[in-house]
């Protein structure tokens, strides 16, 4: 079966992207994508005034009733940080901002002076509160929740499970590059080009790979980076120091059951560094790592060419 | 009126078991007490009835912790390959893009 061009548009600060086979169940599927977009935008951004997560933050030490949406996404990270042994941490929300990430990335100046912050590790979920019960939760005094490392892969595995089960048809969207497929996949399989970036031109450096199922998600530190006071800077803080990760890889790819598990591994092989390799390996999850020289190093069965 | 010597030791001895008496029982309050404030520390219970708080941090590192197993990172059914997966006579799809955001 046959499948349609991608149509792209602007979400979440980032780009959402939509395929689905056969080209028919297009109309219907992006209907779905951009209801979960807009559910997810106004439940889990950290930069819009009227979020909820931002009033949760704001009220950082009460107990705070949560809508079922973004009880589900403070779960979802609370359990990716406990997978990734700490390394993907929500509560690095304060962290971002003193590293100068403070508002939306498009509105955010590339270059700017030097900081003149301490930077300390982020708090940690061990004091991070989730009543299930009441489906409420209680953040620690002076932390700050940040889902930006699960709520876009958490988005898309939701949308595109959605809209494969309302159209019976094979999904896949992709959001800031972090892709989801349900559902029955085109005959060749879903194409794709991993990359630096999600927004470089046809023949970007990088690999085509073709999947069936599940997610398949890029993390790198050569976008969402700016600079202050001359230093370079990014969007994946170590939880362990608070400081943007320095390790020896630029971007990882990874491939896992669902694209919420392949971002969360992606980004934590940016913090883990060195060991991200091994890490990987042992976790089972085909991966491919672009140090910052270009070389590329493939772990858990990621196909070589 | 002077009373006899063995009812005089007779009644010291019964003041002093009467001393005695009440120290074991202080001591066993006590110990019980001790005894009870070590055994929480060393085996942690949860709360029985399903209506109440149960918090949850993700790390499970504190009593009242969830103690349900968070499954670990599941790796795909089937690992991407380097070319379709079927030979096919429709055209292939144009590749979307997985690069950083």
């Amino acid at each position: 079966m046959k499948a349609t061009s991608p149509v792209t548009f602007p979400a979440l600060g980032t780009t959402a992207t939509l395929v689905t086979s056969p080209p028919s169940a297009g109309p219907a599927a992006l209907e779905v994508l951009k209801a979960e977009l807009a559910a997810i935008d106004v439940t889990c951004s950290r930069f819009r005034t009227d979020a909820e997560l931002v009033a949760v933050n704001r009220q950082a030490g009460r107990w705070t009733t949560l809508s079922p949406l973004l009880f589900a996404a403070i779960d979802v990270a609370l359990q990716v940080c406990h997978q990734t042994d700490g390394a993907v941490d929500p509560t690095v929300g304060r962290s971002l901002q003193l590293v100068g990430y403070v508002r939306d990335f498009r509105r955010l100046d590339p270059d700017g002076p030097a900081l003149q912050v301490e930077l300390r590790p982020a708090p940690g979920v061990e004091r991070v509160e989730l009543d299930r019960t009441r489906r409420r939760v209680r953040i620690p005094e002076g932390t700050e929740l940040d889902l930006g490392a699960t709520a876009k892969a958490f988005a898309a595995d939701l949308a595109a499970r959605q809209a494969a089960t309302r159209t019976g048809a094979g999904v896949l969207v992709g959001l800031g590059g972090d892709l989801s497929a349900y559902g029955q996949a085109p005959e060749a399989g879903w194409a794709v080009r991993v990359t630096d970036d999600h927004r470089g031109p046809e023949g970007s450096p990088g690999q085509d790979v073709w999947i069936n199922s599940g997610g398949l998600a890029t993390s790198s530190t050569t976008v969402r980076a700016w600079r202050r006071g001359g230093e370079a800077l990014h969007h994946i803080i170590d939880p362990s120091t608070g400081r943007c990760a320095q390790g020896p890889w630029r971007t990882v790819s990874v491939a896992a059951a669902s694209c919420v598990d392949a971002n969360a591994a992606t980004t934590a092989a940016l913090v883990l560094g060195w060991r991200a390799a091994g890490w990987l390996e042992a976790q089972g999850l085909p991966a491919r790592l672009v140090g910052h020289d270009g070389s590329v190093v493939t772990a858990g069965g990621w196909p070589t060419g | 009126m002077r009373r006899p010597a063995a009812q005089r030791r007779r009644d010291e001895g019964l003041a002093r078991l009467h001393i005695i008496r009440r120290w074991i029982v202080v001591l066993s309050v006590s110990a019980a007490g001790v005894l009870s404030a070590v055994l929480s520390q060393a085996l942690p219970g949860r709360a029985a009835t399903p209506g109440s708080a149960t918090p949850s941090s993700a790390t499970g590192g504190h009593s009242g912790a969830s103690t349900s197993v968070v499954p670990s990172l599941q790796p795909p059914s089937q690992a991407p390959s380097a070319t379709p997966q079927t030979s096919t006579t429709l055209p292939p799809p144009p590749p979307v893009q997985s690069g950083g955001s």
